[in-house]
């Protein structure tokens, strides 16, 4: 039975094999796209449980010694603007723990190396010695991808407890961030536009079998075959398509894999071995995809079974309403009061992303509901035209304006993201630099150096000054100054040295010892109540202590006499003082402190990696960062959720391009009939083209603009409450997402060459 | 086709015509599909104004012999003349342009387009022929009222019987005001007296406009209509009875 079923199912001519390829493609689509969605989760959990080993609990300042434990610290450092982790190791006893991806801890001086960042340091000759003399490598054990640039250093034990923590074991198991809010309800919303596309492909191909395999059915019946033997005849032709699509899709999946590992939304590539789903998640995807396509082809032929009467003749348009566009004109304003935060405030308590999110979901519906009407509209005016291809294609569209407009569906939500977010991201980053981010001038490098000597700062400072490409190194003292009103950043160091250091040309030195800006100068009158000076505390200590940890703990206090301040701008960012005090002004008590910072001007990148160099050699835990270094913590988040949104829209491009291929095939196949009699009676074959052409690209061009228009508004709208500028991108909006208009279109496309073949003179002379 | 060199040749068989315009012509055509011989070396000429009937049984070739004399499919050796000019010289965008405006179908079933109306169906050919759509409309109108289908021209073909819809399709085929129409079982569907109303109404217009009917059919009612009856068997022209007698039955 299941051999005659493959017989006269399967093997038995185009018209037949052709929706079992197409449903077989689309469960091969959706095999893939489920195993690597599913490969998510588990290559996140073994990113974490590599990378575990680097992150040391937090252990209370102790002074004791433990037993064969290791000293542990990381630190940031960049090279050629790429992050770098820097460990640093020391063991107290020969059983010391050795973290993963190392067969022993490296010696005082010596550094092992990740695959990535020993081939980054070779060509940058600037940054060789950086970390200490190169002994070994850190295997993939100990590394979260194979692009992962880290430097595990062997230190001195008292350097080591300066900085590090104690463990006695690695952790082995990681945590994965969690993903919240607004960046989780979009991975949603990609997730489900992407498999949207692939169940709308296997319905596609179930509906396509359903007419030859009605016609075939009954011939079965009339036969002699039971209702029971048809059942596993529609039953087998059902699974084979499913069988084939998971095979395929597994084929695909390991095949794909390799390229599928550079697709990351933060830390470089993953571990190809990594992308694996869960025993589990694989059994229900290889036993779900063919029951899936089976369940969904039966429920098809089923449907196909009731409507036998009414498969080839049409006698009325399905219209839809123009109620549907009340919707999209009701949901604007609501929107617009959840993202600029009217409403949102009230009922989410302020939660912007979530407000955010609920106006893009209610927009989504909108749009996808008023879609078909939108659709039928273009219809109807295409059908007006005196041109016959305009006519044809026009009059599909108004007779069936929700299938037309179903098949760009997954295009249009795919526009409407990356519109809203190609104007939200720049905005937010924008928002972030010019806010909470970096003061730091450009071209102006800082080393924090908390953990060197006065006189190793000095060392530094003097190597640095002699540095080519380095100029004006600056010492500064860090404080903190609190009072009643609050609480400001102090630099204490030469206003002259400073100016230039720091490149703040607008700094009035010379004039008091005190230069303060409008808003400190309320805190330092607040503090200075008495008229007996200010005091600042957090200053450091002079003395580098050993097992001072966490170190923010030694501080001291020091007194500024008072005195006139002169008032300065402010300088922005969260990284640049309020007053700035002449070392005079301090007078003695400055020789207890240690400076803890050092401001520099750097020529060229080359430079810079010198500076680098030069300094993570002389002070333990030291880190240089600059604008763009600075930048890139604030803005990480936001270039992660960019990343994600790229990476989802393009694979919802794709897949909607190829659904959008196979749709205008088999809108052709359906048509095979009235498309040949009518070449045969001699309409042009560029017509019968444009017919196709037309009936997937109105539908997609009306969406897209209407989607644009909405994603750019409520982006501008999210960019406008986010305090960014209300400038269109216009360049950057509209070139990605023409591109991928582009894409569906060419897909599209595909399906015209078949188009004079299938209605040749052969076509007329059968049926 | 108004450049169309045209040629006089004497043809049996149309009544009070000795000598009449010689339109279709086929010689020596010859077609395979695969290894399976479907034409084995067909000549025919057909006039101005008259009607042929290619009869023969199932898979004779007669409906490929309608479909190289249409240009519909090209032969594998001989040539089609129409009006003296080779069809199988011409470039396909040529023969399209020539089945366009020159000749007008009538198939079996399946011709007429189910997303547009009755008069919008009519209308197709003057519309892929660049007719602007006001004229395209109102000339359709005038030939649903030749075939008495005047009351469906807002209609769907879902809402019309076959009888109707076949109706359409001749009113369609006489929309361009052809030389020629080429009928392939156009009654097959049909019920007799449904096929009796179609092939009458095609039979008075064709006359009337001194139009040429080839038509394929193997039902004895339909060739009856014809002035003359060509017999295909095995791919080749069996006889080319003489149908003087008919012509007056359906004339």
């Amino acid at each position: 039975m299941i051999r005659l079923g493959l017989r006269i199912g399967v093997l038995s001519g185009f018209r037949t094999t052709l929706p079992t390829l197409v449903t077989a493609f689309a469960a091969g689509l959706g095999t893939l796209l489920m195993l690597l969605l599913l490969s998510i989760a588990p290559a996140m959990h073994a990113r974490a449980d590599r990378v575990a080993w680097m992150d040391a609990p937090a252990a209370a300042a102790t002074s004791a010694v433990p037993d064969d434990a290791t000293f542990i610290a990381t630190s940031p450092d960049y090279l050629g603007g790429e992050s770098v982790t820097v460990v640093d190791l020391a063991g107290t006893g020969p059983g010391a723990p050795v973290p993963p991806g190392l067969t022993a801890l490296p010696a005082v001086g010596d550094v092992a190396l990740s695959p990535a960042l020993a081939a980054r340091m070779s060509s940058h000759p600037d940054s060789a010695g950086r970390y200490g003399t190169v002994v070994g490598v850190v295997g993939d054990a100990g590394l979260g991808g194979p692009d992962a640039l880290v430097a595990v250093r062997g230190v001195d034990l008292h350097e080591a407890m300066l900085v590090g923590t104690p463990v006695q074991a690695f952790a082995a198991a990681g945590e994965v961030f969690q993903v919240q809010g607004m960046e989780g309800v979009l991975i949603v919303v990609a997730a489900v536009a992407m498999l949207v596309p692939v169940l709308l492909l296997v319905t596609i191909g179930a509906h396509l079998s359903a007419r030859s395999r009605e016609r075939r059915f009954s011939t079965l019946r009339l036969v002699g075959a039971t209702r029971r033997q048809v059942t596993q005849f529609a039953a087998v032709e059902a699974l084979v398509p499913g069988l084939l699509g998971v095979m395929l899709g597994c084929a695909l999946f390991v095949a794909l894999r390799p390229a599928a590992a550079h697709v990351s939304y933060d830390s470089g590539r993953w571990f190809v071995r990594d992308l694996m789903p869960s025993t589990p998640a694989l059994v229900v995807v290889v036993v779900g995809v063919p029951f899936a396509t089976m369940i969904a082809t039966m429920l098809t032929i089923a449907r196909a079974q009731r409507s036998t009467l009414n498969t080839t003749g049409r006698s009325r348009a399905s219209h839809v309403s123009l109620w549907r566009m009340l919707p999209l004109v009701l949901v604007l304003p609501v929107a617009y009061l959840l993202v600029s935060g009217t409403i949102a405030a009230q009922v989410f308590g302020g939660g912007s992303n979530r407000s955010t999110a609920v106006a893009f979901a209610l927009i989504v519906v909108a749009v996808l509901f008023a879609g078909p009407w939108l659709t039928q509209a273009a219809g109807t005016v295409m059908a007006r035209s005196g041109r016959a291809g305009l006519l044809l294609a026009g009059r599909r569209l108004t007779d069936e304006p929700r299938g037309a407009f179903r098949a760009v569906s997954s295009v249009v939500l795919a526009v409407l993201i990356t519109c809203l977010f190609i104007i939200t991201t720049p905005a937010v980053a924008e928002t972030l630099a010019s806010t909470d981010g970096s003061g730091q001038r450009a071209g102006t490098a800082r080393a924090s150096i908390f953990y060197a000597s006065p006189e190793q700062s000095e060392t530094v400072r003097r190597l640095l000054s002699d540095m080519p490409g380095i100029s004006a190194p600056a010492l500064v003292y860090e404080g903190t100054l609190e009072s009643s009103v609050g609480a400001v950043r102090a630099w204490i160091g030469d206003c002259d040295a400073i100016r230039q250091g720091a490149r703040l040309t607008d700094l009035p030195c010379g004039k008091t010892p005190v230069l303060a800006t409008a808003a400190a100068v309320d805190t330092l009158a607040a503090a200075d109540a008495n008229g007996g000076g200010t005091t600042l505390n957090s200053v450091w200590a002079a003395e580098v202590s050993s097992l001072m940890n966490p170190p923010v703990g030694v501080v001291n206090q020091i007194t500024v006499p008072a005195g006139p301040v002169t008032p300065i701008p402010s300088l922005g960012g969260a990284d640049m003082p309020d007053v700035i005090i002449d070392p005079h002004a301090v007078g003695e008590p400055l020789s207890t402190l240690r400076p803890t910072l050092l401001v520099m001007n750097y020529a060229n990148d080359s430079a810079l990696e010198r500076a680098r160099t030069v300094v993570l050699q002389q002070v333990p835990g030291a880190y240089i960062s600059t604008r763009q270094t600075a930048y890139d913590g604030y803005s990480q988040d936001v270039r992660r959720l960019y990343r994600i949104i790229t990476i989802a829209t393009m694979l919802v491009f794709l897949v909607a391009s190829f659904s959008l291929a196979v749709s205008a095939l088999i809108g052709l196949v359906e048509r095979q009939r009235p498309f040949a009699l009518m070449r045969a009676g001699g309409a042009p074959l560029s017509v019968l083209r444009g017919v196709v052409l037309l009936e997937s690209a109105v539908p997609l061009i009306v969406g897209a603009v209407v989607a644009t228009a909405l994603g750019a508004l409520v982006g501008l709208w999210v960019a406008a409450a986010a305090g960014g500028a209300m400038s269109l991108p216009w360049v950057t909006l509209l070139l990605p997402v023409g591109a991928g208009l582009a894409v569906c279109l060419l897909m599209t496309a595909a399906s015209v060459p078949f188009i004079g073949r299938i209605t040749d003179g052969n076509a007329a002379r059968f049926e | 086709m108004d450049d169309l060199t045209e040629r006089e040749s004497a043809v049996r068989g149309v009544p009070g015509r000795t000598t009449a315009e010689v339109i279709l012509q086929a010689r020596d055509l010859r077609k395979a599909f695969g290894q399976t011989p479907a034409l084995g070396g067909c000549n025919l000429e057909i006039a101005r104004g008259e009607i042929v009937a290619i009869t023969g049984p199932s898979g004779s070739g007669k409906s490929t012999l309608l479909h190289c004399l249409a240009g519909i499919m090209l032969p594998d050796s001989g040539e089609v003349l129409i009006q003296g000019r080779s069809l199988t010289a011409m470039t396909d965008t040529e023969r399209a342009t020539l089945r366009r405006t020159t000749f007008g179908f009538v198939f079996q079933f399946g011709q007429l387009v189910p997303e547009l109306s009755v008069l919008e169906n009519v209308a197709l050919p003057l519309l892929l022929n660049g007719v602007r759509r006001r004229e395209a409309l109102a000339a359709a109108l005038t030939w649903v009222e030749v075939f008495d289908v005047q009351d469906l021209v807002r209609r769907r073909l879902g809402e019309i019987s076959g009888g109707q819809a076949q109706r359409v399709a001749v009113a369609r085929a006489m929309a361009i005001e052809p030389r020629v129409i080429f009928a392939d079982e156009p009654t097959g569907s049909l019920d007799s007296v449904s096929g009796a109303l179609v092939l009458d109404a095609l039979v008075q217009a064709v006359r009337e406009r001194d139009v040429t009917v080839v038509v394929v059919t193997h039902d004895r009612d339909v060739a009856s209509y014809a002035d003359r009856e060509i017999l295909v068997r095995d791919g080749l022209i069996a006889s080319e009875p003489l149908a003087s007698t008919r012509v007056e039955m359906g004339a």
